[in-house]
């Protein structure tokens, strides 16, 4: 056994990388994400073979880990995890900028293309970065807004944030529909509280901007989900919204500002059901599967995406009820 | 010992407030007849209630001091618009005054930036006023326009559906019951 010698800033780095794959830790780092610890541009060979393996390890064991709590088979869609410069740059900025400061200087953006690895690592920066009070710093810089998984991980903020939203065509695709397929469980979990979180938010123009956001990503990723017959890439989108729809509370068209303009509140109100909206599509596709003859040539395939789709039978009845609602202008109920 | 001097400005702002505040929705009208015959009988009906059509659209304004309620119904994409429109003429004044050491044409250009400052501040006041009685109207307005909207549909899919009875057959009976919401319509085919 080596002993293997690194400074305190890059100490600091490792245990910050360490708690991006365990939450429970993260209260424990959010003071070393908050103040900038000096860490210098480039760190030792001894630290950066340290780093690697705790990423390399990290995101195959977050990966493993969800996929095991939502049911999704690991093995046949486990992507390949290469990290590349830019998740380097985005730990080590997380470091070394006072993140607690108003403003921060810009993370250098290496121009390259994230990997589905840097994207798994960026969503997880967010989450310990919402913790610690200064997601805005990290989704306001625009490398970061290169990376279209972390539009999933933080789409109520990316709506305020993001001068351009990405094609949810592109989280449905290769690699990444890989990704949000195998994180199905934590993206539910947050597409579930973002929901139930709306009826906090008073002023139409944000619920507006967060809708409007939703259903730009949502168009283009269910469209190509149905598309590529991998409807375990929306299995986010369907757990979450039943998820939301079973408690009871609904949030849409709720708590909006009563004072505020009737027109306002009713645009607000028909695109805030977004996501409903895209459950929707996924209802109609549903309908044309169940035409599928027994004789056409895709019938068993037809089988197999019905059987995915059972388990939300009423689910779909109920989020085309909250949108027909939202659209005839109906009292919230 | 040097003099105060007091300067006072009144400024007074008129100006002719307009908000307005308004919804749209669709109506849902079934297919029972060729998409151009529902047209018509919508039409029809909206005329019925009075309202005037145009170039496809059917729509009727109501004026009263509380606003001006216009009702638009498109016949072709049945969406439906109503808006509330709201105009007050305001006069505002209000006076300023400060001590200086000397008048001076900067001081008083500042006491009357001031002064146009409150004005507009209390005419923004005003316009959010008139803008939210505006919406209280169109709330209500809205309820009363879809219940009438409502028997209007009623209505146009009972006559499509005679029509459509009769292109079947010989009607023998007809019993409507429009509180109800029932039509039976039996058919000699």
């Amino acid at each position: 056994m080596t002993t293997q010698h690194v400074t305190e800033p890059e100490r600091d780095l490792l245990i910050v990388t360490q708690a991006l794959f365990d939450p429970r830790k993260h209260a424990v780092v959010v003071p070393l994400v908050r103040e900038a610890n000096g860490l210098p541009p480039a760190i030792g060979r001894s630290a950066m073979r340290a780093l690697q393996d705790t990423l390399a390890k990290g995101v195959a064991r977050t990966l493993a880990r969800e996929a095991t709590r939502a049911g999704v088979a690991l093995a046949p869609r486990a992507p390949a995890l290469r990290f590349s410069a830019a998740s380097f740059q985005l730990l080590r900025w997380l470091l070394a900028e006072r993140l607690a400061s108003p403003s921060v200087a810009r993370l250098p953006d290496a121009k390259t293309p994230w990997t589905a690895a840097d994207q798994i690592l960026a969503g997880l920066v967010v989450d310990l970065a919402r913790e610690a009070g200064v997601a805005r710093h990290v989704l306001s810089q625009p490398s970061v807004q290169r990376a279209p998984l972390v539009a999933l991980y933080a789409i109520d903020e990316v709506a305020a944030l993001w001068p351009a939203l990405p094609d949810g065509a592109s989280l449905a695709t290769g690699e990444l529909a890989d990704v949000v397929a195998l994180l199905r469980a934590p993206l539910a979990r947050r597409w579930r509280d973002g929901e139930l979180g709306k009826r906090s938010i008073h002023e139409p123009a944000t619920r507006l901007a967060i809708g409007r956001a939703q259903g730009h990503i949502l168009e283009g990723l269910v469209k190509t989900t149905i598309a590529g017959g991998r409807l375990d890439v929306a299995g986010f989108l369907l757990d979450g919204m039943g998820a939301a729809l079973r408690t009871g509370t609904t949030p849409w068209g709720v708590g909006l500002d009563p004072l505020a303009p009737l027109g306002a509140r009713a645009e607000a109100r028909r695109a805030e059901v977004a996501p409903l909206r895209a459950v929707g599509a996924i209802a109609a596709e549903r309908a044309r599967l169940r035409l599928v003859g027994f004789v056409d040539d895709d019938y068993e395939v037809a089988r197999a995406r019905l059987r995915e789709l059972e388990p939300f039978e009423s689910m779909f009845s109920r989020a085309e009820a909250v949108v027909r609602a939202a659209d005839d202008l109906e009292e919230p109920s | 010992m040097s003099r105060a001097y007091r300067i006072r400005i009144s400024e007074t702002l008129e100006r002719i407030v307009h908000v307005e505040d308004g919804v749209a929705t669709t109506l849902e009208v079934l297919p029972i007849l060729p998409r151009e015959r529902m047209q018509e009988l919508l039409g029809q009906e909206l005329a019925a209630a009075g309202l005037s059509i145009e170039d496809g659209v059917a729509s009727r304004t109501t004026e009263s001091p509380e606003g001006d309620v216009s009702l638009e119904v498109d016949l072709a994409t049945g969406q439906v618009t109503v808006r509330v429109t709201r105009s007050a003429d305001v006069k505002l004044t209000t006076t300023r005054e400060r001590a200086v050491r000397e008048p001076s044409a900067a001081a008083e250009a500042s006491v009357r930036a001031e002064a146009r400052a409150k004005l507009e501040r209390d005419v923004t006041d005003v316009e959010e006023a008139e803008r939210r009685a505006a919406t209280a109207r169109l709330e209500a307005e809205l309820r009363d326009a879809r219940t009438e909207l409502d028997r209007v549909v009623h209505r146009v899919t009972a006559a499509a559906l005679k029509e459509k009875a009769a292109q079947l057959g010989e009607i023998e009976e007809i019993a409507e019951d429009e509180s109800a919401g029932v039509l039976t319509i039996r058919v000699r085919v």
